[in-house]
């Protein structure tokens, strides 16, 4: 992710470039999402939905330093606690979402342990694991400081850790 | 939280798979565990299906490139909001309107308001990359503000009012943003929902609803030009902007006409991107660092006296040689240059750079030159002009 103009530059060529903005970053929304909201499919419906969002909104965004790209996840990251607070109102949470059963393997209980960190860390544990970018980059999209995006990697950290351990399930 | 700091600090390495303590590496490998399966990649089929489905109305992409540079063309800016609302399922006006302003434009909008006095908006908008120089002026009073937004977004802005010339690095470090050009843009950019476009005689009008508000604006049928723009608010008319001049000039301008106006004594303030004013903070001897920019350990039987001066968002090295000092920077220009900026700077280009060359009326030069790798500054308050600008090209690396 580049700085400066170069910046600059790219956040003028993805406004106006929806393809390209598309291509470069709907897989990844994808991805987040899938997190997000522990469905795939859902994932996909929902970052179909923050593209069309983005469709009519992106070029009139106006440059303050920050890619669209951090556009793009706030506004997926705002539709996905739409998309949970939803699914809350038709559905109570059974068990099953909750609660690891104790039976579960440690695959299963890391899925719902990451998805039940705060989207912050979940965020933070998505671009800079799943996506590979490096904290500058993370930093960017955040809209925070290099230290507090590593210091909220620390803290997602310790909380998977946590939740992991009141599941019974070890680490390391 | 020095031990927190400390162990992000190790987590940051374990994850890049340096040495790392034991909790490091142990929270490291829980992490990469738990974000694995998300790294599913999604296949071409669903992202060709997504795409279909994200764009309800297939447009070029030569189309679609000219919006974003619209987006930042001050006065003309308002006639890209017709264009954008103009993007309605089977027509083809979005795309005349679009292309009708993919260009540099004179312009000289003419604001009527029952609440106001009556302003002129007058300048040079591009179209095409969103550079624009703007005035704004009132009856009686003339000119009450001059605004010049660059292609990277940087922007200075005059204001008559306290004759201080601010730069900024984007319009979002400006107090109330670049509203003479920009605001009023976004704003509509961000709420329209809606836009009815009917055919009016020789224009097409468009309506757009956003609350209480309401634009109408009129569109030239046959040059697809804005010529009138109504805003109203509860039924009531708040604004009239008309359109006295849109002339698309032919050939490419005067790159002065992208300069700020030269406003005599004109007070310079610098703010960083968060809008804080650029202020030294503190002045300290140091050691020459390595790779700075310099004359020499002295130079004109002066020796070389080094600083590192603090500034609000970056830092400046200062090399002192009696009335000649050489500045090296990055982000944040130093006051002492930036003061005797004044006027349009000449241009000269050298190897590996560009010198901007300014003279102040006290007899002053700054001789400032952009490299790929950093800025460097020649200031002398009463040496020679071409000798100045000579001396940037003299400037040798430290080892």
């Amino acid at each position: 992710m580049e700085e400066g103009p170069d910046a600059y530059r790219v956040f003028r060529r993805e406004q106006g470039d929806f393809e390209a903005l598309f291509r470069a970053h709907y897989p990844e929304i994808v991805r987040y999402l899938a997190v997000r909201l522990g469905s795939r499919d859902d994932a996909l419906d929902l970052a179909s939905e923050v593209f069309a969002e983005a469709w009519r909104r992106v070029p009139g965004l106006q440059w303050r330093g920050r890619p669209v790209r951090a556009w793009l996840y706030r506004v997926a990251g705002n539709m996905a606690v739409d998309e949970l607070k939803r699914r809350r109102r038709l559905q109570p949470l059974t068990a099953d979402e909750t609660v690891a059963p104790d039976d579960v393997d440690t695959r299963l209980a890391l899925d719902l342990a990451l998805r039940s960190l705060a989207p912050e860390h979940q965020l933070v544990v998505h671009l800079r694991l799943v996506e590979g970018l490096t904290f500058d980059e993370v930093a960017r999209v955040m809209n925070r400081s290099v230290g507090a995006c590593q210091m909220l990697m620390l803290r997602a950290a310790r909380s998977l850790r946590a939740k992991l351990e009141a599941e019974g399930v070890r680490s390391g | 939280m020095a031990d927190e700091r400390v162990l992000a600090l190790d987590l940051d390495r374990a994850l890049a798979g340096e040495e790392a303590g034991e909790e490091a590496r142990e929270l490291a490998a829980l992490l990469v565990a738990a974000a694995e399966p998300a790294r599913r990649p999604v296949t071409d089929a669903e992202l060709e299906r997504a795409l279909r489905a994200a764009r309800p109305v297939p447009v070029s992409p030569r189309r679609r490139r000219r919006w974003p540079a619209l987006a930042l063309a001050a006065a003309a800016g308002t006639a890209a909001i017709l264009a954008w609302a103009l993007r309605t399922p089977g027509t083809d006006v979005q795309a005349k309107a679009a292309d009708a302003l993919d260009a540099t434009f004179f312009v000289v909008e003419q604001v009527r308001s029952p609440f106001l006095p009556t302003t002129d908006v007058a300048g040079f908008v591009d179209g095409r990359n969103g550079r624009a120089h703007v005035s704004v002026s009132r009856a009686p009073g003339g000119v009450a503000a001059d605004t010049v937004l660059h292609p990277n977004g940087s922007v200075e802005r005059w204001l008559a009012a306290s004759n201080t010339t601010t730069l900024a690095p984007s319009c979002a470090a400006l107090p109330g943003g670049c509203a003479e050009a920009l605001d009023p843009l976004d704003l509509y950019l961000r709420t329209i929902e809606h836009a009815r476009v009917r055919r009016a005689g020789d224009a097409y009008e468009l309506t757009i609803r956003s609350g209480r508000v309401e634009q109408v604006a009129t569109v030239d049928a046959r040059t697809y030009l804005p010529r009138r723009i109504e805003w109203r608010q509860g039924g009531r008319t708040v604004s009239v902007t008309r359109f006295v001049a849109l002339e698309r000039q032919r050939a490419p301008v005067d790159p002065s006409v992208w300069a700020l106006t030269d406003h005599d004594d004109a007070r310079i303030v610098q703010l960083t991107a968060s809008g804080k004013p650029v202020q030294v903070l503190s002045v300290r001897p140091a050691s020459l660092p390595h790779r700075a920019r310099w004359l020499g350990p002295s130079y004109a039987g002066n020796r070389a006296r080094i600083a590192v001066v603090r500034l609000t968002g970056g830092t400046a090295l200062r090399i002192t040689y009696g009335q000649l000092v050489v500045w090296n920077y990055r982000n944040v220009v130093p006051p002492a240059v930036l003061q005797l900026r004044r006027g349009v700077p000449k241009v000269f280009p050298i190897p590996g750079g560009i010198v901007h060359a300014s003279f102040a009326a006290d007899g002053g030069v700054v001789a400032d030159a952009a490299f790929a790798d950093g800025n460097a500054a020649v200031v002398s308050k009463s040496g020679d002009k071409i000798d100045t600008i000579r001396l940037v090209q003299h400037l040798i690396r430290s080892p």
